[in-house]
């Protein structure tokens, strides 16, 4: 569910402007980041939302409708909400933390039971174990999950999440967004994430939202703002090695590109059936996938042209490296570098092949990186 | 020893009377304090009404300070001798210590917890039900044993105001110097407040959630 | 009106009750700081019998203090102790130093280890250890502690005049089986005054006692 801000103002007392006429749609189903100095009105724009705060004029409308036209009981309920740690409560077990809004919402308890333990499954939480320990059993990471995993509870359709790894140690909390990067992958929310850890933003969001003094800045998809940062402030807060750094951070999976060239591999292809398909397409090389659809190599197509057509085309296939969806762009760059490709197939999980990354696109991505790099 | 036991089988019947005023006397005011003050601290501490919350904090403190005796001394001016008087003394002075505990356990609870509670779905009568309260449990719990304790003690001296009970024998005894009477009131006044106070004990810590006790002992 | 006669031509009565009544707590409150401190830092180490020791003591406190002076009188009495002062400040000192023995306890075990480590590192000796780091920082504790124990002692002091150590509980007693409202609102008020006194005088003190880091860390944390 998309969520529409319109000319959203908030003014606390007589004249502290916190959030200034602000126009922006949260896309459905993208990671949407809110980022800028303290006290910019960050916190406050997310808790108008679920009216935590009631705003002082303009709208938010979710899914077409205005937020007042729901009640507020019934919108929180149907949003999930995410703070940092200090929101576990310590008298209940992490099972009956997750259960809280399945609960006001009286699910059956047999279905709220496979809910906590799913979610538990979910956030790579051990669920036999797990479930009965209390908040003070938990460290830090995990506490975070649980309350991840509370927000999500009872489904809802948008998440928001107020620095909700910001209490954590660096290392944790590259743990916690790799496996939210994971985790979004599956359930696809819409979600409103507050930070001001630009590291944190380029890495998870789709697009990044940059307040300053209560108003937006920019309003851009991630490579849009590093690559065209609307003026200095957003430059200064990128910081001077953006062109690595954000290499370092962006995933390869929302870069890549789906158009490519496979051909399945049988006992029976020769040479000549593949030169066929390829001459078909005017492309330099070609994928090739075994029975299994798993990527089993690549042909060059001046090489096999110069092969006897009759040969069973497994003879000429060569390896190749492969990356995953979640690795970094930085990643996938060191591989090109290293194997002297131009290209890298990008393989999930499952052994499909998803797509590839290609050198000429990461240029035009980061223009003038020097790779050479600083250290 | 020989000469106690004879006490008991010569005195059962008053014995028997006093011990049961003493129990009625503690019950009755300890009781009502439990509900008056617990009413009392979650009046005070509802949102917007921190303020209040805070400044019964500040009284319920300072009058912690202040002596049993000069309470029943006080209500003694204004409603005389008897039953009543100490009832209402007892009352008042267990109050204070289920006010004070119970509204700052209240106020201290999280601010980030309610509001998590707020922010996904809860009423304001279930955030008290679900968050506040039993998160608020040791301090309530710990206030009404301590008000148990304040008050059986009292009870013994309430007998100064023609109250009856257990102090009225060791008034007894005092005053004739007779050392058997003393211990025949003193040794069970004793033995029921530690009772009272090892059985809150037990309650407690049935009551109150594992999460918080382990969050206790991971303090220490 | 009535009152006020009665404080005039009773001013030299009162001063010395009250005077009397200062008296016996400022014997019995150092004497249970000097048994009860030590014994709190001797016994904070070990925690089984900490345990133990506050275990004892917090039965003790629950004893009604008129049952306690009851058996005081009959215990003392063969040594000629039984009335006066003895009892008053021997119950006295039973029942102030749990709170202080507690609270050195607590205190005591409350200071962070790794910050020990560190002044064991710098070379302090255990003594060292003792006065620059673990009692300092256990200031706003132990003062916590005193404090209660001379809130209570207040109490407790105007119970003994039963046991005939005089004091305020003169007023009030008296007071009370004479039905004289005067002299009862007199020790009423003093008594109480007194207490609240006390307990603010002391938390001052408590203040002003506590390093200021460590009052700037409370604070923050709050
Ligand atoms: N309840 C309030 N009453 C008055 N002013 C407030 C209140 N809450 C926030 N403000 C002010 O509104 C502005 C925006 O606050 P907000 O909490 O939204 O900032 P933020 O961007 O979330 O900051 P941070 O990164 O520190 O969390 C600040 O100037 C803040 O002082
Ligand atoms: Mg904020």
């Amino acid at each position: 569910m998309a969520i529409e801000l319109k000319k959203l103002r908030k003014v606390y007392g007589e004249s502290t402007v916190a959030v200034d006429d602000v126009d922006l749609t949260f896309e459905d189903k993208k990671i949407s980041i809110l980022i800028g100095p303290s006290g910019c009105g960050k916190t406050t724009t997310l808790k108008m939302i679920n009216r935590l705060i009631e705003r002082t004029s303009g709208d938010i409308i979710i899914d077409g409708r205005s937020i007042d036209e729901i009640g507020v009981i019934e919108l929180r309920r149907s949003i999930g909400y995410v703070i940092q740690e200090i929101g576990l409560f310590p008298h209940m077990t992490v099972f009956d933390n997750i259960a809280v809004v399945p609960r006001l919402l009286k699910w059956p308890e047999d279905k709220i039971k496979k809910r906590v333990m799913e979610l538990l499954d979910l956030m790579n939480l051990d669920p036999d174990e797990h479930p009965y320990k209390y908040p003070v059993q938990l460290s830090g990471g995990q506490k975070q999950r649980v309350g991840v995993a509370r927000g999500l509870a009872a489904d809802p359709e948008i998440l928001l999440m107020d620095e909700p790894f910001g209490a954590i140690d660096p290392i944790n909390r590259e743990k916690l967004q790799d496996a939210f990067i994971e985790i979004q992958e599956q359930i696809n929310k819409t979600i409103v994430f507050v930070t001001h850890d630009i590291r944190e933003a380029i890495k998870l969001g789709d697009n990044i939202a940059i307040f300053n003094e209560g108003k937006l800045v920019q309003y851009d998809e991630t490579m849009t703002v590093i690559n065209e940062p609307a003026d200095d402030f957003v430059e200064n807060l990128l910081g001077s090695d953006r062109g690595l750094r954000s290499m370092e951070l962006v995933r390869v999976h929302d870069h890549y590109d789906t158009d490519f060239f496979a051909l399945e591999l049988t006992e029976k292809l020769t040479v000549g059936d593949a030169l066929k398909e390829i001459e078909k397409t005017d492309r330099r090389y070609a994928y090739v996938l075994n029975e299994k659809k798993r990527l089993a190599g690549y042909v060059v197509r001046k090489k096999i042209e110069k092969a006897n057509k009759s040969d069973p085309l497994k003879k000429h296939v060569k390896e190749t490296e492969s990356i995953h969806p979640s690795s970094s762009l930085l990643e996938a760059m060191s591989l090109m570098m290293t194997s002297g490709l131009s290209a890298v197939p990008v393989v999930d999980d499952r052994g499909r092949v998803r797509g590839v990354v290609r050198f000429s696109a990461l240029m035009e991505m980061f223009g003038s990186v020097d790779l050479t790099g600083s250290d | 020893m020989q000469a106690l036991f004879d006490y008991y089988r010569y005195n059962m019947e008053y014995f028997l009377i006093k011990l049961g005023e003493h129990m009625s006397i503690f019950a009755l005011s300890w009781a009502m304090a439990i509900v008056v003050g617990l009413l009392i601290a979650i009046a005070s501490t509802r949102p917007g009404r921190m303020k209040i919350g805070n400044a019964l904090l500040t009284i319920t403190g300072f009058s912690q300070a202040v002596p049993s005796i000069a309470v029943i001394a006080l209500v003694f001016i204004f409603t005389g001798i008897g039953f009543r008087p100490a009832v209402l003394a007892l009352f008042i002075y267990s109050l204070v210590p289920i006010v004070f505990n119970a509204a700052s356990g209240l106020v201290s609870v999280s601010p980030g917890m309610k509001e998590a509670a707020r922010g996904m779905g809860m009423t304001n009568g279930q955030i008290l039900r679900k968050v506040e309260l039993p998160a608020s449990v040791p301090a309530i719990l710990s206030g009404i044993r301590s008000a148990a304790t304040i008050n059986i003690g009292t009870t013994t001296i309430a007998a100064a105001i023609g109250a009856g009970g257990l102090g009225e024998i060791i008034f007894t005894g005092i005053r004739n110097f007779n050392f058997t009477i003393i211990l025949a009131g003193a040794i069970p006044t004793a033995i029921t407040a530690i009772l009272v106070d090892v059985v809150l004990s037990v309650v407690e810590k049935r009551v109150t959630s594992k999460g918080l006790q382990l969050a206790e002992h991971w303090r220490e | 009106m009535e009152f006020l006669d009665y404080v005039t031509r009773n001013l030299d009565r009162i001063v010395s009750e009250l005077l009397r009544h200062i008296h016996i707590i400022a014997i019995a409150v150092p004497i249970s700081i000097g048994i009860g401190a030590p014994i709190g830092i001797a016994i904070a180490n070990h925690k089984n019998l900490a345990k133990v020791v506050i275990y004892i003591a917090s039965v003790m406190m629950t004893i009604p203090s008129l049952a306690l002076f009851g058996v005081m009188v009959v215990l003392l009495a063969p040594f000629g102790a039984g009335l006066g002062i003895p009892p008053a400040v021997i119950a006295l000192v039973v029942y102030s130093m749990l709170p202080i023995i507690r609270n050195v306890v607590v205190a005591i075990r409350a200071v962070d280890p790794e910050m020990i480590e560190a002044a064991r590192g710098m070379g302090m000796t255990k003594a060292q250890v003792l006065f620059k780091v673990r009692l300092p920082l256990s200031v706003p504790i132990i003062m916590a502690g005193i404090r209660n124990a001379a809130v209570m002692g207040i109490a407790v002091t105007t119970i003994a005049y039963l046991v005939g150590a005089r004091g305020l509980g003169y007023f009030i007693f008296s007071g009370l089986s004479r039905a004289r409202l005067d002299m009862i609102l007199v020790g009423a008020i003093l008594v109480s005054a007194m207490g609240i006194g006390t307990n603010y005088g002391l938390m001052k003190l408590e203040q002003f006692l506590t390093p200021r880091g460590v009052r700037l860390e409370r604070q923050e944390n709050r």
